[in-house]
Formats: structure tokens, sequence, C-alpha cells
């Protein structure tokens, strides 16, 4: 399921995406909580997957050279509507230059751009 | 009184009349607007008692709940009553073993607690408010920012991982810095956004790398279409960096995360 900005209000989300809420939060007394774990285990994991998170050091390391080198490359296509070029990351930084004012300083255009002589592999 | 209840271990059922499930508290006032709504197990009913009104539907006394349909129907109980009026949602897989119990061990013992808890959450909903990165977004703007990193990670590129594991890891390391600065900003800047419309907000953890917020907003119902607006406009313009997921309206979910009797055994 593609996840884009909403254009038309809100919505319910699934149930995936409002799991915590259903199992965490909420008035509780304890004592009679009756909750079978195994059914429930299956779907964190499954929660847990819509927002899939790698980030050792060395796998950032290796996407900072993946940004460079494969612009082109699909992005993950659940996540996110639309694919990340250079370019789109370059506009979408000034828009937030735009929307927070600067606050966050000016990134320098040329700056993504690394060596192109590098680039055979 | 001392019923026999089952801690979550979930001890074999004795054989006695069904147990319920209890999916919220409601005002005794809104009571009457349920009827023939479906719950986990059968159809949902209003245990009352005084001025609070418990949601619940019959359970067998051998089921425990936590299959996927149980979640759901749990979930679709709680999205209609949020639509009808106010909501104290219970967490998931409160089984009481009769209504007597609901009334005396819920409504009452807790009563002024629940009372005061749907007077303060009044006309208000929960929304969640989600951003996720547009994949490499963030570290192309770190990149951006921060020539110097960028200039050794380049350095780096077509060399043996071998022979530059160190010096790997230790971009890396200043990526990783740069990156958790950046999304800490970003998550600042996108709350300083929404808090004017919200009565109260909980920021949950990111619970991913490329999660920019994850936020939950007590919203006033009537202040819902400003805060729709004011989403579809930070969507639009954040697009290509940030893609916003907007879900809701929730019973306030984090507004009554609260265990009533948190250590107690049996009484």
């Amino acid at each position: 399921m593609a996840i884009s900005t909403p254009s038309s209000g809100p919505s319910g989300g699934a149930l995936t995406e409002v799991l915590e809420l259903i199992l965490d939060r909420g008035v509780v007394i304890d004592v009679f909580v009756r909750v079978s774990l195994v059914g429930i285990e299956i779907l964190t994991i499954d929660a847990r997957v819509v927002v899939a998170s790698v980030d050792t050091y060395l796998r950032y390391a290796e996407a900072v050279g993946r940004i460079n080198l494969d612009n082109k490359k699909a992005g993950v296509p659940e996540l996110m509507e639309g694919r990340k070029t250079e370019k789109a990351i370059e506009n979408a930084t000034d828009k937030l230059g735009e929307l927070f004012g600067g606050i966050f300083g000016q990134p320098a255009k040329d700056a993504v751009q690394v060596e192109p002589g590098k680039e055979e592999r | 009184m001392s019923d026999p209840t089952r801690d979550s271990s979930g001890a074999t059922a004795s054989p006695q009349a069904t147990s319920q499930y209890v999916y919220a508290v409601i005002p005794a006032a809104d009571a009457a607007s349920w009827a023939g709504a479906e719950g986990i197990d059968g159809g949902v009913r209003v245990v009352e008692e005084g001025d609070l009104a418990a949601l619940v539907s019959a359970l067998p006394p051998d089921k425990t709940p936590g299959r996927r349909e149980d979640l759901e129907a749990h979930r679709r109980v709680l999205g209609r009553a949020i639509e009808r009026g106010t909501t104290i949602p219970m967490r998931f897989g409160m089984v009481m073993d009769s209504d007597e119990l609901v009334r005396e061990r819920l409504l009452q013992k807790h009563g002024p607690e629940l009372s005061e808890m749907l007077r303060d959450l009044d006309g208000k909903v929960q929304m969640t408010v989600r951003a996720f990165y547009a994949e490499d977004a963030l570290l192309g703007a770190v990149m951006s920012a921060n020539r110097e990193i960028a200039r050794r990670a380049a350095a780096l590129q077509g060399l043996p991982e071998v022979q530059t594991r160190e010096e790997r890891i230790a971009v890396g390391e200043a990526v990783a810095k740069a990156v958790d600065e950046r999304r800490a900003r970003d998550e600042a800047a996108l709350l300083d956004r929404l808090r004017p419309y919200a009565d109260d907000v909980r920021v949950d953890p990111a619970g991913g790398d490329r999660v920019a917020l994850n936020a939950q907003l007590l919203v006033q119902r009537e202040r819902r279409p400003e805060l729709d607006e004011a989403i579809r406009d930070m969507g639009a313009m954040l697009k290509g960096y940030v893609a916003l997921r907007y879900i809701g309206p929730l019973p306030p979910y984090s507004f009554t995360a609260l265990s009533l009797e948190p250590n107690e055994n049996e009484d």
C-alpha cells in the first residue's frame, strides 16, 4: 500500500498503523487482561516492517555511496510515492528551507554531486 | 468479593456464564445510540452505572482474544464509538467475568477518574501524524549541508572495503550523527507547525530510519478542518522530502494511557 501525502483529509489507517495504540495505550486494569500473544506477535512484526529500519554505521556509509552513484534506482515501493532522484532531494530541501524559514541553513546545491570521475562500477 | 478473575497466563476456564470483553467507557447519556454493532464474538451491549457506561460484548469463558479479527473488531467498535461521541478506549484484551464485575470493578470503583477523564476529553479526538522521509532524502539533505562528510565519502568510492574499513566506519558514524541531528530538527520543526492545532501532543518514538515524526494529537472536533488544511499544505510543500501520513479520528488512546490498578493482584 502506498503512503502518500494526504490530499483529501485523514484516513482510518491500516490495522498495523494503529496496532501500537490498541495494544499499549488506553485504560487498563492489569488483573483483567486476557490476551493471546501468538497472533499479536505476528501482527507486531508486520507493523515493524511498515517502518523497516537498518541503521548500522556501515550501512550509512554504503548508502552515501548509493545516492551518489545510483540515482535512478527505484525506491522502496511500498513506503513512498515517487522516485528519489538527486534533483528531487535538492528541490525538497529548498522547500524545507521555505517552510521553516531557513532555520536549517542553506544547503550547498552542488554538494551532493561528488567526483563524477569515479562513477564507473 | 473475590471473583476468580484470570491473569494473563490464561488459566483454563471454569464452566460458568460468559465473560464480557470491555471496549470503552462512554457517558451514559450516549448509551442509547448503541445497538447492533458487531464486536469480537457477538453484538456490542451497554452496561450502565450512574453517569458512566461501558461498551461490552459477550465472550466465551475459554476464549482468549488475540487474532487479527479480534483486533480488527476492537478497532471497529472503538472507531464507531469515537464517531458518536466522547470515548475512553480500553486497552486491547480487557475481559471481565460478568456485567456485575464491569459495574463494580470498573465503573464504580474508578468512577471518579473515569468521569473526570470524560470531562477532559469532551469533544476531542486523537489524530496521528507521521512523517516519512522519501528514500535517501534525509541523507541527501545531510550530505548537501555537510560538504566535508560528502568529500570524505566520495574519497572512499571505488576503494576496496577491507582496506578502508576504518574510514568507512568513521564516515558512517559522522553521517549517522549528522542524520540524527537533522532528524531531530525536522521533528521539532514539524511539531512546531502542528502544535497550534492541538490541545495536547504526544511524540512517540520514530520507530525507523525513515520516520521524521510520529506524533499523536489531541484535537477538538471543531478544529479538525483547520488541522486538515494545515496537513494538506505541509504535505504539498514537503513533497519529495517527507510524505505525511494522517490517521484518524481515533479514540484518545494516547491520552488515556493509564493503568488503573498497576500492582494489584486480587482483593
